[in-house]
């Protein structure tokens, strides 16, 4: 069950964003190339929920739907994620790559790992 | 034409539901079963201002329409009138928590678009003050069209001024759905997006708060502390479990074996009396003995789940559970197994998932509960060597702790293969809101407790009785004639049934004395020491002589391979008539126990072979 993040759950920057990169199979090669644009055009950081460091505002940039099972996506639609929907990872059970707790909205939600990887956020100046 | 109007408690999970029902109702309330589903029914009673009643319905939480479990099921096909044996009902109570109101908000919007008479109960609202947030109910009102109460459901607030809204709304008229309502199939995002925006507006101010639910998670989820707590918690609860509810188990026990000696005394010896004793209250007595265990595991669980920390328990042992294919919900009820099976498989009722729930169920039998420690004890302290190994444990010791951890991994291993076969199909992961951590309300925590209680004695506790008579006739029929040298047991149907079986157990190194005690030991593994005592004529096995006689007869008539077989056999086999009576009431069928009840004698049966033959071979 090993998933390819898992030795880097700890690490923050380059590694895990390149991992990520390869990972996201189905993804069009336009996209890995934004992606590896880092600081692309110094607004906004792509990055997966499942990487955004501990305690930082993002937004959901988008959604791999196709990455999820139905009943999944439609529990993180009834969640309200939702494109532009505020975000934050607030704990992560770090013990060989546990769930991780986030902040939708007003809510608290867990999500395994593999889930919130389909998830794509921006870190953004919060427009709040 | 009905008597009472029916009204329905609908909303999303966490908007405190249960506790408004509580609040409305009262005591007066009645728990079933929708028919075909292991989803529980809970309808009370309740009196209008004017003194008119009221049948309340509390639908299972839900976040949508579309449903994913069949609790979702049946909230669905209530509120638009397709559940069979259920009325359309006249009016629906939204319970939204007025803290998450952008999230609960969109139900709500569904809910309304279905065209039943609605009142809005916004919930909560002392917790939403306190997070520095101001709402005004009748902006919300005029946005949703619909009537809105501030309510505070643990504090019986605003439940007047509920019941007022009500009275208007449940008048005489009949009530249609509006299925052709847009809002009923617009997309859900869609919907999202019209709920945010009536939240903000209903917001009047929004100051940041410091939320302590967040400083106190820093610690129930950090990956040390919060691993410590849980032990902490586990620790508490198990002790709990395992010796306080021992006095009151053992107290009940003598209770009834003094009803025993009583009946015993009154009435002239004959298979009436032997009925009375061996079997009425030797049934009745095995039922009621599970209720001290029942009651201290609930009123933990029941804390665990009102406090909001359950969820967390389940967020930090999701990973562990996850590499057998079971989600971090099941790791309290496997937990709970170790003390005894039968409230442990009650316990899974906070899975959500049914295959997950389905598993946990079929594998909790597998946890060393405290019915097999007269067992092994009685069987290591007379075969096994009392030495040490190593020059620090010892023998015996070691020998108990590996009977543990068989099962343990017994259990693992039998979930992996599981999930891979009977119970495939897409894991629903472990995907779960997190409750702000709130303090429980112990009205509630009483009602919920009497409801586990009510169903355990009313369901699973019929099965109970009724088996342990038909075990006692089994051992009592036919009657051995009053000359012959032949025992009752031996002459008895299961004694014949003992004979027939030795053959097939033979190979395991079973002899026709243990084929016969695992019989009456199917009511409860603690049995099988009393019916060994039977079988070798000791009399008073609980007495230190008695205790040593038992040993003596043991090695004498058992090889250690014999002895380890045992062991192994009693590790897997579901001797015990409560837990599958329990598993049938939670599956609601005789499928599911039946098949429990088969993979786990093959297994038995397997391993203690396996072991005989390895012992055997290595010449013990």
């Amino acid at each position: 069950m090993a998933t390819p993040h898992t030795a880097s759950s700890g690490l923050r920057g380059f590694a895990p964003l390149r991992e990520q990169m390869i990972a996201s199979a189905g993804q069009t090669p336009l996209l890995i190339i934004n992606r590896s644009c880092f600081s692309w055009e110094g607004m906004a950081t792509p990055l997966s929920l499942e990487h955004l460091p501990q305690r930082t505002h993002a937004t959901v940039a988008g959604i791999a739907w196709d990455q999820l099972a139905a009943p999944e996506a439609r529990r993180l639609r009834e969640f309200g994620f939702d494109e532009g929907v505020g975000v934050e990872v607030l704990h992560r059970a770090r013990i060989g790559g546990g769930p991780i707790a986030c902040r939708i909205g007003r809510m608290t939600v867990a999500l395994r790992r593999r889930v919130a990887g389909a998830v794509h956020v921006s870190i953004a100046q919060p427009a709040e | 034409m009905h008597a009472a109007p029916l009204v329905a408690l609908v909303g999303n999970p966490n908007a405190g539901k249960s506790a408004l029902f509580n609040a409305l109702t009262g005591a007066r309330q009645k728990v079933g079963n929708y028919p075909g589903v292991t989803v529980e029914r809970h309808a009370g009673r309740m009196t209008l201002n004017d003194g008119r009643p009221v049948e309340l319905l509390d639908l299972p939480g839900t976040y949508s329409l579309d449903p994913s479990s069949p609790d979702e099921r049946v909230t669905r096909d209530v509120v638009t009138g397709a559940q069979a044996g259920e009325r359309l009902p006249d009016a629906i109570i939204v319970v939204v928590d007025a803290s998450n109101l952008d999230n609960h908000l969109r139900f709500t919007l569904q809910l309304i678009a279905l065209g039943l008479p609605v009142v809005v109960a916004l919930n909560m609202i002392d917790m939403a003050e306190r997070d520095g947030l101001t709402l005004d109910a009748d902006v919300l009102s005029r946005e949703l069209g619909v009537p809105v109460v501030p309510t505070v459901a643990v504090r019986k607030r605003g439940i007047d001024a509920l019941k007022d809204a009500l009275d208007a709304l449940v008048g005489p008229g009949a009530v249609a759905l509006r299925r052709s309502d847009p809002a009923l199939h617009a997309d859900i995002a869609t919907l999202q997006r019209r709920a945010r925006q009536i939240a903000v507006a209903a917001t009047v101010s929004e100051t940041p708060a410091r939320r302590w639910t967040h400083t106190f998670d820093a610690i129930a989820l950090h990956p040390v502390f919060g691993v410590g707590l849980l032990l902490i918690i586990l620790f508490a609860m198990f002790q709990a479990v395992f010796f306080a509810g021992a006095a009151p188990a053992d107290a009940i026990d003598a209770g009834f074996a003094w009803l025993e000696a009583q009946v015993t005394a009154a009435m002239p010896d004959g298979i009436l009396r032997s009925l009375i004793t061996d079997g009425v209250i030797a049934g009745v007595g095995a039922v009621i003995v599970f209720l001290p265990q029942i009651l201290i595991l609930f009123f933990f669980i029941l804390i665990l789940e009102a406090s909001g920390y359950m969820v967390r328990a389940a967020f930090l042992m999701d990973r562990v559970m996850a590499s057998v294919g079971l989600s971090g919900r099941a790791f309290i009820p496997l937990l709970s197994s170790f003390a005894c099976a039968v409230p442990g498989i009650m316990a899974t009722r906070t899975i959500d998932d049914e295959k997950d729930r389905l598993t946990t169920i079929l594998i909790a039998p597998l946890m060393t509960c405290s019915a097999r420690l007269p067992v092994y004890t009685l069987i290591i302290g007379a075969l096994i060597p009392n030495r040490l190994v190593g020059g620090l444990f010892g023998l015996q010791g070691l020998v108990m702790f590996g009977l543990y951890v068989m099962g343990v991994v017994g259990a693992f291993f039998a979930a992996l293969v599981l999930r891979r076969t009977v119970t495939r199909g897409a894991s629903s992961g472990f995907m779960m809101e997190m409750p702000k951590y709130q303090m429980p309300n112990w009205r509630d925590i009483a009602i919920g407790l009497w409801t586990r209680v009510e169903i355990f004695l009313k369901r699973a506790g019929t099965i109970i009785a009724t088996t342990t008579v038909v075990l006692w006739a089994l051992l009592a029929f036919p009657q051995v004639p009053k000359d012959s040298a032949v025992s009752q047991v031996n002459y008895s149907v299961a004694g014949r049934i003992a004979n027939g079986l030795e053959p097939v157990f033979r190979p395991i190194g079973f002899n026709r004395d243990i084929v016969l005690a695992l019989i009456p030991a199917m009511a409860a593994r603690e049995v099988a020491v009393a019916a060994i005592a039977t079988t070798y004529a000791v009399d008073a096995p609980e007495g230190d002589a008695g205790d040593r006689a038992m040993k003596e007869k043991l090695r004498a008539n058992w090889s250690l391979a014999t002895a380890l077989a045992f062991l192994m056999w009693f590790v897997f086999a579901p001797q015990c008539i409560s837990t599958i009576a329990v598993t049938r009431r939670e599956t609601n069928g005789w499928k599911w126990p039946a098949f429990m009840v088969s993979y786990l004698f093959g297994l038995a049966y397997i391993m203690a072979g396996i072991t005989y033959w390895l012992a055997t071979l290595a010449g013990l």
